[in-house]
């Protein structure tokens, strides 16, 4: 018992020999090293070497030092992506905060003994900080039961279907909770050894110490020893094992993100450069464009594969999973990565394909929307989409692709639509309209690029229209290509034929570089997003603007009325996931739904960032797919729950969608509407035409 | 065993646009394909050589720009491509075109098998493939639904009005076939484009032993001097009332019409 009153401090390593002091460091090395040693081989498994992996990280910090910086900081200390789904996020958090304070709390007792006062005698765990850290501390290690406790319960008792998780996963939370509880028992036995006048901060080692006390009788001692050996013996050995426990992903998931953190959502990999193989008169022999089999991928896309967890928050939000249909991003990753390390391990490359091999099924390349919300949830960075259009590069390549796939490719190459309708009716929208051409105005602010759907689909041509008699009334400088017009290729890519897909957007580039354009007017989001993550890699330079962006700024400068419509009902705005989750275009749709219904304007459930696909996306306006509900329903039935009498959308394939979806569903009261349809109905009726 | 397989390169009939008010059809500004039932033709002659080890060899006869069609076959599966070809290759009849084929298939030849699409796209006369056959003075089998390899003859299936006939053809023989004998493989534009050039051929007429000046327009046997629209007279009429009513008098229109008789 101390005699005098000294400032609250904790004493290191009471009732142990003094050689503990020192003995832990050569047992920190043991453990550091067998660490290293089961990294490497970690590792090792998706065919990458730790060299490899060390330059491609520095390669991404030297690119582009914020971004990697900035991702790694949101992500990896944010949880930005993990804090998504509630339940995951709480239990997550409990368990990944606690644990990053109890590890910085034991760091400073150890900075403090063997550095601040070896070297320069200068204890900081002393008395108001002290107490504060015993509090934290304390409050850690019961966050870190509760949070343990949480993931076990949502595990073992709730079972969600998309939970995934390898056996080790059982183990790391025997590890977790035992942590926590001896970890809270030596501080109980210490306060027994060692009572101190302060002990109450450490209000669970204090409770803790009252129980202990009687159970301990003359035994305190050893049985505080036997704690403390239990304790950091096993922070050694979890040191040195953490790369073979599902505990893997605190160091893989960090170097994950920053080697793709520099990957554009909904940015697709370009595997050939075929305007520049023609430039160089170069040899297609060779040229592939899909992947056959995970291990022949580059190796930063096999350590992507293999950096998944299983944590299957891609599945919950995945569209083409939720109605129906053969396809979970999470298995998809889950298989490749297996299939990657079977591979790596045998030291063989197969012959046949996934497909062949049962790895996967072709179906469930062609099941996926391409719509990124799986991506967008991904803690590890996977890029699920770009991977199945990978996948479905490799089937086009082969001839392999689906009759109804196939109708759509030879539609775009034939007709230049993927509608399959005659290339000369593009301009039959227009008909009886006045819509100038760059023959009437060649030098305009904006050369409004129509898209199949608005030249070709009945319902989409509207929105086409309104958007000639908004652009007319604001006076806005503007012209169409008219029949010089032609497809932006955006099925093809999502389809996989590459090479088709190059032709086309070398034409488009070439033509709207031939008119000189410099700023580009759409209304179609799949266009605007070939425009913008595609055709930048075969040098596009031009910029293009959503119309929901163009109408929100003649809103804003009263140049368009748009009044709020008393008499229309509550309004709700559907997000396209090309313009929104890939665009990045949240606000000026918003702000043109706000100006049109006012008050009256609803959010869905799941919006912005989050929506979920109409169905079309990917190409699958084109081609159907076997499922039991059809996602174009599911979305329809968020909109009709929302109450909203109309529902805004700001894409021709999600209008075509929702609405035929209103019918199937019998939901016809509910009105879909394009945000330009909307606006131009409140011109004054000479100008809305 | 040696195939050549006849292609054609067309206009394509999506895009061939019939103008009501000049009565003028636009074929001209189309853009070329290949011949779809061609298509067929070429996949059985490459499943055939699947079977028995042939050489296949596709033969074209049209402008200069047909050598893409050509090589789309072969990127198909064809092991080279020949076309025929000069400043006459727009304005042949059929017989031209036959005389060119066969004077093809002597040059390039000897060939075992010919195979075609059984129509052309555009022209739906179906005269070539038989007349390349008595130019050659082979047998011809049209409308072939099926297609089996044999030593020195081959096995085929005809399929006409409800009934199937079932044929052995001596070889060398002519065979054109219908869309019911396969399914033809999809190539995509970089299988396409990996073709080399070299293994597309081009040949004047004089190459495969054709008078040039035999194949002028004003040679030809055949000319087409004029295309117009056919009326095709309609009856319309519109029934209302109840249903169970509106019914009975449709059933009773079609009776009067005989239509279904």
């Amino acid at each position: 018992m101390t005699t005098y009153t000294p400032a609250p401090y904790r004493e290191y390593l009471p009732e142990l020999p003094s050689w503990f002091a020192w003995g832990i460091y050569p047992v920190f090395v043991v453990a550091l090293v067998v660490f290293c040693w089961l990294f490497a081989r970690r590792v090792h498994r998706s065919g990458t070497g730790v060299r490899e992996l060390g330059r491609g990280v520095v390669a991404a910090v030297k690119q582009d030092p914020t971004g990697v910086l900035g991702r790694v900081v949101a992500d990896v200390f944010g949880q930005v992506r993990v804090r998504r789904d509630r339940l995951g996020a709480t239990l997550h958090l409990l368990i990944f905060g606690s644990f990053g304070v109890l590890v910085i709390g034991t760091a400073l007792v150890a900075i403090e003994e063997d550095f601040t006062a070896r070297v320069f005698g200068w204890h900081f765990l002393r008395g108001g900080f002290y107490l504060a850290f015993e509090v934290v501390l304390d409050t850690a290690a019961l966050a870190l039961a509760v949070g343990t406790a949480l993931a076990m319960w949502r595990r073992y008792k709730m079972r969600p279907a998309h939970l995934g998780g390898r056996t080790s996963v059982h183990v790391v939370y025997g590890v977790l909770l035992y942590f926590a509880l001896s970890g809270l028992a030596l501080e109980g036995a210490r306060l027994v050894v060692r009572p101190v006048d302060w002990d109450r901060w450490s209000y669970v080692g204090w409770a803790l110490s009252k129980a202990l006390d009687p159970a301990f009788g003359a035994h305190a001692i050893g049985a505080y020893q036997v704690l403390w050996v239990a304790h950091a013996g096993a922070a050694f050995a979890l040191i040195a094992l953490i790369p073979i426990l599902m505990l893997d992903h605190v160091v893989i998931l960090p170097v994950a993100i920053a080697l793709q953190a520099r990957r554009e959502p909904g940015m697709l990999t370009t595997p050939f450069d075929l305007p520049a193989i023609m430039e160089a008169d170069g040899d297609l022999e060779g040229v592939n464009a899909g992947v056959a089999s995970p291990v022949k991928l580059g190796w930063e896309r096999r350590f992507m594969l293999d950096a998944c967890i299983d944590c299957g928050r891609c599945e919950a939000v995945c569209p083409a999973n939720a109605a129906g249909r053969p396809l979970s991003p999470r298995v998809l990753v889950q298989a490749l990565g297996s299939d990657l390390r079977a591979s790596v391990a045998a030291g063989t490359v197969p012959d046949d394909d996934v497909f062949a091999r049962e790895v996967l099924t072709e179906d469930t390349a062609w099941s996926c929307l391409t719509c990124g919300a799986c991506a967008r949830e991904c803690p590890a960075l996977v890029d699920q989409p770009g991977t199945v259009v990978q996948l479905r590069r490799h089937l086009v390549e082969e001839g392999r692709v689906p009759e109804r796939q196939a109708g759509v490719l030879e539609a775009v190459e034939r007709n230049q639509n993927p509608l399959g309708l005659p290339s000369y009716q593009r301009t039959q929208w227009a008909e009886g309209l006045d819509v100038p051409t760059l023959a009437d105005n060649p030098n305009p602010e904006y050369l409004y690029w129509i898209g199949c759907m608005a030249a070709y689909d009945q319902r989409a041509r509207s929105v086409a229209k309104a958007m000639v008699a908004i652009l007319t009334h604001a006076g806005v400088s503007f012209a169409v290509l008219g029949e010089e017009e032609s497809c932006c290729g955006e099925a093809q890519r999502k389809l996989g034929d590459e090479a088709g897909f190059q032709m086309r957007a070398m034409e488009t580039i070439a033509l709207l570089e031939g008119h000189e354009v410099v700023k580009v007017l759409t209304h179609c989001p799949h266009c605007l997003a070939t425009f913008t993550k595609d055709y930048p890699q075969f040098g596009a330079t031009f910029e293009v603007v959503h119309h929901s962006v163009l109408l929100a700024e003649l809103i804003a400068a009263g140049r368009v009325p748009a009044p709020a419509a008393s008499d229309g009902g509550t309004l709700t705005y559907h997000d396209p996931c090309n313009l929104g989750r890939l665009g990045g275009v949240f606000d000026a749709p918003r702000a043109v739904c706000a100006a049109v219904a006012g008050p009256q304007f609803v959010e869905l459930g799941r919006r912005a960032d989050a929506s979920f696909c109409c169905g079309a996306g990917g190409g699958n306006y084109f081609y159907r797919v076997d499922e039991e509900r059809s996602v174009s329903s599911l979305r329809l039935a968020e909109v009709v729950s929302s109450g909203a009498g109309t529902v805004a959308t700001a894409c021709p394939f999600c209008l075509g969608m929702l609405e035929d979806a209103t019918k199937s569903a019998s939901a016809e009261s509910l009105r879909v509407a394009d945000l330009a349809e909307l606006v131009a109905a409140t011109l004054p009726a000479a100008s809305a035409g | 065993m040696r195939i050549l397989v006849c292609v054609k390169h067309v206009p394509d009939t999506t895009e061939v646009r019939f103008d009501p008010a000049t009565a003028e059809l636009k074929v001209r500004q189309a853009p070329t394909k290949i011949n779809n039932y061609d298509e067929n033709a070429l996949e059985a002659g490459v499943v055939l050589r699947g079977a028995l080890g042939a050489e296949v060899v596709v033969g074209c006869v049209g402008p200069a720009e047909a050598s893409k069609t050509v090589k789309e076959a072969v990127a198909m599966g064809a092991d080279r491509g020949v076309l025929v070809t000069g400043p006459w290759a727009g304005e042949l009849d059929a017989a031209g075109t036959a005389r060119v084929l066969a004077g093809l298939a002597t040059a390039e030849g000897p060939f075992d098998l010919v195979l075609a699409g059984d129509v052309s796209e555009d022209g739906y006369h179906s005269l070539v493939p038989g007349l390349v056959a008595s130019y050659l003075s082979v047998p011809f089998v049209r409308g072939v639904s099926a297609l089996d390899g044999g030593t020195g003859t081959v096995a085929v299936d005809r399929a006409v009005d409800g009934a199937v006939e079932s044929y052995t053809v001596a070889l060398p023989a002519v065979l054109s076939v219908t869309t019911a004998i396969n399914t033809p493989r999809t190539v995509t534009k970089l299988q396409v484009m990996k073709v080399s050039m070299s293994k597309v051929a081009t040949r004047s007429a004089a190459d495969v032993g054709v008078d040039e000046a035999s194949l002028a327009p004003q040679a030809a046997a055949t000319r087409l001097v004029a295309v117009r629209p056919a009326a095709t007279p309609r009856r319309s009429e519109v029934v209302s009332g109840e249903p169970d009513d509106i019914v009975a008098t449709v059933i009773a229109r079609i009776d009067e019409a005989g239509v279904l008789a």
